[in-house]
């Protein structure tokens, strides 16, 4: 079964989103924004961002704000309260409804509103690179029969088939996860674009019941730009006489400033509006536009607009027969819900702080598309992922944990890496099973271990022993060690590695937390001894190599600081430091007898490392999460 | 014996179909989100490159600004070091020359001015794209049909 899309057909913005491996997407529109101007010119078939930013140059063929006219009357109060704001045309159609005229044609709300819904398929379809028929759309929860009907109506003219139709504040409870089990009363706070809506929702046993529902269909975010648009048109005026009441190019511009200075005021205390070429003087100056508006201007202007929504809360509670103490949480929605008065406003109210962690722009077409995750069948069988709670490593040299599958890596999974030998002619690998956050193997709890024999005589690291963890969904370990130059392989496996108590995980956690810092010493100090005796084992192999060509002097000087050397790694007193130093000098000596010699050494030195290029290249990965990492040595 | 295992194994068989069918769809669903996860992801990268890359060009605005006020070399050498560093990140300025048509695809019409129906009298601010993304739309004077006031 193909997707179904949650689509939020709001007044003045829209947004879609989709359910992807279980969890719930805002789609991109393809200008790459999460939400897009509800905003149409049908004539040319423009919708979004890219109508808007012709509305200037054709303000009567672009439609906005459609919403307040679906399933309405033309005679209603609504509509004469819409037309006196809109530039186009809105006429009566048929059965005494409101339509919109543009040129010669006559659209009913229904279509204009299958163009935006139209775009957010073909924006789904581009996303997610296959057809999309089936969407639910949210509609305010006081929409009637009729407007629900005109809603569905738009879905099928732009070629969707509506699963269903919900309301918004159900919607936004879902996207805030609160259909989990809990019995509780919720308060949905709706401040959009163009309207202010309040519900109480009583959630239990994953049914959502709007108990109420109240606000103000001629109220929001276009209110708010209203009135910073009027402050400026009067200051304006006081400075310089103009009236710019009835320039429309001058208003559209002092529109953009006030929308910016209303957003950069959520976050800052004093934002500039500045648009210069504003208008002319008289006299033929021209005229620009600065002002400073500050946060308190701001709240004082929309003052009244905050307080003309608690009302509309109050109503709410009232008409669900419950109290403020009953409401156990209260969710924004709507940008509006940025503005931090506005935020004030509402904890004030309900005397509780409402939870804002969900994008209030996004959080209804979320829960539109987790509904329509329901209904495909997608929510209700979430194929829950598991994580493996500690690292799994196999001991290397030194007695070193080396890690395969990392903690929190989600399983089923496979890991592989490249090891080698540690000495010449070694006959078999011991593979030794880790699982631990520790570095040093003897710190972690041993998983088990076996034995890969038959190796074939060769100089320490030349063997390429490929070791694979592959843990399953059910925390099945089964570890294989191959040695790739003769085939030969051993495994093993493990039962419930990922089946550990928390407690047992915890512990583990904190002790490797705890000795973090004495576990990097051993560790480096196992690193640094590792790394001498790699030095000692190549450099005897170049001067071997070299036979006469170096002065016998300078073969036993480097001889003897290579024998120091190895003394000191192996000595129980022997630290850090001291290996370092032993390393050091015995270098510096090596170096000192010819760039030669080092170059040599050199090269030797990348002929002994096994190299994972090679490794992966020449074993083609079945699975993509296979790597074959840098070469180390299995004691 | 026979007649009471026959149906009980059909209907484990049938069970067993089911499961099958249903883990089948399940692994393919996956597998297809992981698909367009990994084709959405590069899209994405580009889509958040572009948020950071937008938030500089107001800088190069006010560099173009002071340079065609102030005539200054050290400006002029800087907005050059500017676009080519935008240039280096895949940007390019959208053509929005005067003359040429408007095109709200890639163009914002903030006014309306004398002047060739629908074609471009002014650019008020230059548009930049990042491949095919539109960073920022050019915003332009669009031409309403009507003669200029100097040729009235």
């Amino acid at each position: 079964m193909s997707k179904i899309i949650g689509i939020d057909l709001g007044t003045t913005f829209s947004a879609v989103a989709v359910m992807e491996a279980g969890k719930a997407k805002i789609i991109p529109t393809a200008e790459g924004r999460n939400i897009f101007p509800s905003i149409v010119e049908p004539v040319k078939g423009l919708v979004g961002d890219v109508a808007k930013r012709q509305m200037v140059l054709n303000p009567k063929n672009t439609i906005f704000s459609i919403k307040r006219l679906m399933g309405q009357r033309y005679d209603s109060e609504n509509v004469k309260k819409v037309t006196k704001h809109v530039s186009f045309e809105v006429v009566k159609g048929k059965d005494g409804l409101a339509d919109v005229k543009v040129g010669d044609k006559v659209y009913t709300p229904q279509e204009i509103s299958a163009k935006i819904l139209q775009k957010a398929k073909a924006d789904a379809e581009a996303y997610l690179g296959e057809k999309v028929t089936q969407a639910v759309i949210t509609v305010p929860a006081y929409f009637d029969d009729s407007q629900r009907q005109a809603t569905k109506q738009a879905g099928e003219i732009a070629g969707l088939d509506v699963k269903r139709i919900i309301n918004e504040p159900t919607a936004a409870a879902l996207a805030y996860g609160l259909d989990k089990g809990k019995n509780e009363t919720i308060a949905v706070y709706d401040l959009g674009g163009g309207t202010f809506d309040v519900s109480i929702l009583e959630l239990g046993d994953g049914v959502f019941e709007v108990k109420s529902t109240n606000g103000d269909t001629f109220l929001g975010g276009d209110d708010f730009d209203h009135r910073i648009m009027e402050w400026v048109l009067t200051e304006f005026k006081k400075e310089t006489g103009v009236d710019l009441s009835t320039d429309k190019q001058a208003l559209q511009r002092i529109k953009d400033s006030a929308e910016k200075a209303k957003i950069e005021l959520s976050s800052a205390t004093e934002t500039e509006i500045n648009q210069p070429f504003i208008t002319q003087s008289k006299e033929g100056q021209p005229l620009h536009l600065t002002m400073k508006l500050t946060r308190a201007k701001l709240e004082e202007l929309v003052d009244d607009l905050i307080k003309k929504t608690i009302k509309p809360c109050e109503l709410a509670l009232k008409d669900a027969k419950l109290k403020k103490s009953d409401i156990k949480e209260i969710i924004l929605v709507g940008g509006m819900t940025r503005m931090p008065a506005v935020q004030a406003a509402v904890k004030e109210f309900f005397g509780k702080e409402p939870n804002k962690s969900v994008n209030p722009d996004e959080a209804v077409a979320i829960g539109a598309a987790i509904q329509g995750g329901v209904l495909a069948g997608d929510v209700k069988d979430i194929l829950l992922l598991d994580v493996t709670p500690l690292t799994l490593g196999v001991e290397t040299m030194g007695g070193v944990s080396t890690p395969l599958i990392e903690r929190n890596t989600t399983i089923p999974t496979t890991k592989s890496q490249v090891f080698s030998t540690a000495s010449d002619s070694q006959p078999q690998v011991e593979i030794n099973i880790l699982q631990g956050e520790r570095p040093m193997a003897s710190d972690n709890k041993p998983l088990g271990r076996f034995v890969l024999d038959g190796i074939a005589p060769a100089p320490r690291g030349i063997p390429q022993i490929e070791v694979s963890f592959d843990l399953d969904a059910n925390g099945i370990l089964k570890v294989s060690a191959k040695d790739k130059g003769t085939g030969k392989e051993q495994h093993i496996t493990i039962q419930n590695v990922t089946n550990l108590s928390d407690e047992e995980v915890e512990r583990m956690k904190a002790e490797a937390e705890k000795n973090a810092e004495e576990d990097k010493r051993k560790k480096d100090f196992v690193d640094k001894r590792n790394e001498a005796e790699t030095f000692i084992f190549t450099t005897r192999k170049v001067l071997k190599d070299a036979g006469d060509k170096f002065e016998a002097k300078a073969k036993d000087e480097i001889e003897d600081a290579l024998k120091e050397l190895e003394d000191e790694a192996k000595k129980d007193t022997a630290t850090l430091d001291s290996i370092s130093d032993a390393l050091k000098k015995a270098s510096d000596i090596a170096q000192k007898h010819g760039e030669a010699l080092y170059k040599a050494a050199s090269e030797s030195d990348k002929k002994e490392e096994p190299k994972s290029d090679e490794k992966s290249e020449e074993k083609p990965s079945e699975k993509s999460d296979k790597t074959a990492e840098e070469g180390e040595v299995v004691e | 014996m026979t007649k009471n295992t026959k149906p009980k194994l059909s209907a484990e068989f049938l069970a067993l179909k089911d499961q099958t069918s249903s883990l089948d769809d399940k692994l393919k669903r996956a597998m297809a989100d992981y698909q367009n996860l990994e084709r959405n992801q590069h899209q994405s990268k580009l889509i958040e490159k572009g948020k950071i890359i937008s938030k500089f060009l107001p800088l190069l605005d006010g560099l173009e600004l002071t340079h065609q006020h102030t005539k200054d070399p050290v400006t002029e050498m800087m907005i050059k070091e500017f676009k080519k560093v935008l240039n280096e990140l895949g940007v390019s300025l959208i053509d929005s020359e005067k003359g040429s048509e408007f095109d709200s695809l890639s163009m914002d019409c903030v006014e309306v001015a004398a002047g060739e129906k629908d074609k471009v009298v002014k650019i008020i601010q230059p548009g930049y794209k990042l491949g095919e993304v539109v960073l920022r739309p050019a915003r332009v004077e669009v031409g309403d049909g009507q003669m200029s006031h100097e040729q009235l």
